[in-house]
């Protein structure tokens, strides 16, 4: 018996999903199908132990539980989710004990930031303001497009400083020219002059190929800064007036030698500037024409699957299968290869996790070795800037209240550097980000207790550890007493997950007292890849987006009867919801979906599987279309609307508690 | 050089609904097909039937028989019928498609034979309808723009019968 085939043989938590899936389809009286199922569990539980090692035997118990349910008619879901979190911890394990090991993947960029860096210079500032002639420019576009990948050049290369390794002074150096260059042509002679003070500063290390002083890296990091504002500023075409003045002692301090004020800037069109830091050349493409290719694509496919189909049921028609087979594959090639297209490196990404390190080293005082890896990782243009957000408040978050302060780290035997990984991976056809560090992980009796503060829990009782997990992403939860200017406000971990959701991605966080904290985010590849759960319901499809749901699972209506220890769980048929008329006499298959005020069971006719499907938008006669926010085009050109499960729950929650009302009959 | 200056003649797409014949300006025609199968959605507004899609795009189909009031023929039921696709000027994408008995072709009407809806036979002028057609007053010409319009949900009235509104907390 082989484990279900994957596209992936080593993506456990896709085969555990696919065995779920045949769980669920399994009857407690199907005794071959019961076997099936455990003989799946127990393959995939020998394959999670080549990978887990000792940490993969709890996932063995567990399995023989979900068996011995499945044996007694209890869904299997509970189990499998139990496994799903084991997994998750078995990752945090992992880490741990690779981290004791001392052993570095290939390719991770290890920064250690200290907080002993000097006393922070003056902030640039001023009031005076600067000339801007025009903000729509010939070549403005071309700058702003191009300006950021500088600034990331720059902050990369001043934080690579910190290393032990050599320091090429050319990585700072060049974008720091190259930007004087654009300024000076665009019309902006003080931010022309600033680059011109950074080379100044540079100038020394160029030749000696030695590293600038922290107070030297603080202060060009500084004046990045001051770029990356002005220069939004500019994007949004702000009127001259508002543009401030760069002062320009910033770099060189209030004792340092006046300024050089000779022509700084060429006011000369700059030659075309490479992209510092990628060798190969890069050629701008409009999304919206990427969008329109990649539609046609679509179309394209489909109709390809459509002519397989009649020539697959026309027998005269035998020969052409095999052409059409190669057409499909190069077709799918072509796909892949478009998408590809849109995505970059999340290296910028990295680059500010590691600005941001630095600089809440030095304000909380706490020092902190960062390990980043899998810069090289591509994701969606707009998903890596998307991505920041959540990133920044985990980050915060770690360092703030994660990793302990010095002295208790030396009081609790660890190492008084505390420690942040970071890793970007593709898997399962999605983007990964993991963030752990070597803190003091969460107190499940800290959480608790502060939970009963809130009222949130009644006097008495005490959290389960998934409970907990749960909790830290409410809004306004969080157990520091009081907010610091990094956070502890409440409601960094609430916004992850919520941007999350909006990116339709997911969060999961394991954590080992003591011993840190591991989250990991999961998006699609690109902003138009949807992941859900495709349903009938009389003789319309529709896809339930996974990342709106916290849980679910598939059970037969006879099951649903018998849930949650025999409690009633409301049942509320889909047909009845989006005013359909439901195909068939019953409805034979439900979803149970479970939500904070409580779970209640989905009815549909049919549930086909799950689908990674291109989310559309809609024509404007259907995007008013209640409990719908967009379609899809499946394999066979048919077409499913995606369901708003957010507002779908909503109401059904409303709808279903405390209530004896059922949902509202309107007209057909 | 002396000439008269005329109004040349606009093209109609003419198609059949029931025993009725009707047609609307050519240059909102987006694309004909013969029999097509559309997946149901939700019944939130009257009319729309189902979707299907259409050169990669989602589009919804509406029931033409129902909105002009005309016994429905095949085009009306659950099964296949001829559809049309409509555009409406400013949009690069088809507005909606329609559900009709059959397309007949195109026809060339002058000016000239245009005629005012109000003269036609008494009981007999359409919804939407802006002309006739022909001394005998047996081609309805539709403003199928304005139709499309008017099945907004905003003008419909209708917007999504089915889910109340809860001004309630956030659940999920």
């Amino acid at each position: 018996m082989d484990l279900p085939e994957v596209e992936r043989p080593a993506d456990l938590k896709e085969q555990l999903s696919q065995i779920s899936f045949m769980a669920v389809k399994t009857e407690p009286a199907n005794f071959a199908g019961v076997l099936r199922v455990a003989e799946c569990l127990k393959l995939w539980a020998e394959e999670a132990k080549r990978t887990y090692g000792p940490w993969a035997s709890t996932f063995f118990l567990q399995s023989n539980q979900v068996v011995k349910g499945l044996r007694a008619g209890r869904p299997a879901s509970q189990g499998l989710e139990r496994i799903l979190r084991a997994i998750l911890e078995a990752d945090m394990n992992l880490a741990l004990e690779i981290e004791k090991s001392g052993q570095l993947p290939p390719g991770t960029d290890v920064m250690v930031f200290s907080p002993e860096d000097p006393a922070s210079p003056a902030v640039p500032g001023g009031e005076d303001v600067l000339t801007v002639k025009e903000v729509d420019l010939p070549g403005l576009q071309d700058f702003l497009q191009e300006a950021p990948g500088h600034f990331t050049s720059i902050e990369e290369g001043l934080l690579r400083s910190n290393r032990t390794e050599p320091w090429d002074p050319l990585r700072v150096y060049r974008p720091f020219h190259t930007l004087k260059s654009l300024f000076g042509y665009l019309g902006f002679p003080a931010l022309g002059e600033l680059s011109h003070q950074a080379e100044n500063l540079l100038e020394p290390y160029k030749k000696s190929g030695g590293k600038p002083t922290d107070e030297e890296v603080d202060r060009l990091l500084r004046a990045l800064d001051l770029y990356r504002k002005q220069t939004a500023l500019i994007r949004e075409g702000i009127p001259s007036g508002r543009i401030k003045r760069f002062i320009p002692p910033v770099l060189f301090g209030p004792n340092a030698d006046p300024v050089r004020r000779e022509a700084p800037a060429p006011a000369m069109a700059p030659v075309p500037s490479e992209i510092p830091g990628e060798e190969e050349k890069i050629l701008r493409i409009d999304a919206a024409g990427m969008d329109a290719l990649m539609e046609t694509l679509e179309e394209w496919i489909t109709h390809l699957t459509l002519v397989r189909m009649k020539v697959h049921d026309t027998p005269s028609y035998e020969p052409l299968e095999g052409d059409l087979d190669r057409m499909g594959k190069l077709a799918r090639k072509l796909q892949d290869q478009t998408v590809s297209i849109r995505m970059v490196p999340i290296k910028p990404l990295f680059a500010r996790i590691g600005r941001v390190a630095r600089d809440l080293s030095q304000r909380t005082g706490k020092t902190v070795r960062l390990e980043l890896e899998g810069g090289a990782t591509r994701l969606d243009k707009r998903l890596v800037d998307e991505l920041w957000e959540p990133v920044l408040h985990l980050v915060r978050n770690a360092m703030d209240h994660g990793i302990e302060s010095p002295e208790v780290r030396t009081q609790r035997g660890k190492n008084e550097p505390g420690g942040l990984w970071v890793k970007a991976w593709h898997q399962e056809g999605h983007f990964h980000l993991s963030l752990r560090d070597n803190g003091q992980g969460l107190d499940p009796e800290k959480i608790s207790r502060k939970a009963r503060q809130l009222g949130w829990l009644e006097p008495g009782k005490d959290l389960e550890p998934s409970e907990c997990q749960d909790l830290i992403f409410r809004p306004g939860f969080s157990t520091t007493d009081k907010a610091s200017a990094v956070s502890g406000r409440g409601i960094g971990l609430d916004v992850v997950r919520r941007r999350l959701q909006g990116l339709r991605g997911s969060v999961e966080l394991a954590t080992v007292p003591g011993e840190g904290c591991l989250f990991i985010l999961r998006i699609p590849l690109t902003v138009a890849l949807l992941e859900g759960l495709l349903v009938r319901c009389g003789g319309g499809f529709f896809l339930i987006p996974l990342t709106q749901i916290d849980k679910f699972e598939l059970i037969t209506a006879d099951q649903a009867g018998r849930l949650d220890g025999g409690k009633s769980t409301p049942q509320v048929p889909l047909s009845q919801w989006l005013g359909m008329s439901p195909e068939g006499p019953s409805h034979p298959l439900g979803i149970r979906i479970e939500t904070p005020k409580g779970p209640f069971v989905l009815l549909v006719n049919e549930v086909l599987g799950k689908r990674e499907v291109v989310l559309k938008g809609l024509n404007p006669l259907l995007s008013r279309l209640r409990g719908v926010n967009g379609g899809a085009i499946l394999g066979d050109g048919q077409v499913a609307l995606v369901l708003d499960m957010t507002r779908l729950a909503r109401w059904g929650v409303h709808e279903t508690s405390g209530s004896e009302s059922q949902p509202k009959q309107g007209a057909a | 050089m002396s000439g008269e200056l005329r109004i040349l003649p606009q093209t109609y797409l003419t198609f059949r609904l029931g025993t009725q014949r009707l047609a609307f300006e050519a240059k909102h025609l987006w694309e004909a097909a013969g029999k097509v199968e559309w997946t149901e959605v939700p019944r939130q507004f009257p009319h729309m039937v189902g979707v299907i899609q259409l050169h990669g795009k989602i589009m919804p189909i509406l029931d033409l028989a129902g909105i002009l009031g005309i016994p429905r023929g095949n085009a009306g039921g659950s099964g296949p019928g001829s559809f049309i696709a409509v555009n409406c000027a400013g949009q690069e994408e088809p507005a909606a498609g329609f559900l009709v008995d059959e397309v007949l072709g195109f026809v060339k009407v002058p000016v000239e034979e245009l005629q005012d809806p109000a003269w036609g036979p008494e009981g007999r002028t359409f919804p939407y309808q802006t002309a006739w057609s022909g001394p005998n007053f047996d081609l309805p010409l539709l403003d199928i723009e304005r139709l499309v319009t008017d099945q907004s949900p905003e003008k419909a009235g209708t917007d999504g019968q089915f889910i109340p509104e809860y001004q309630g907390e956030d659940h999920v």
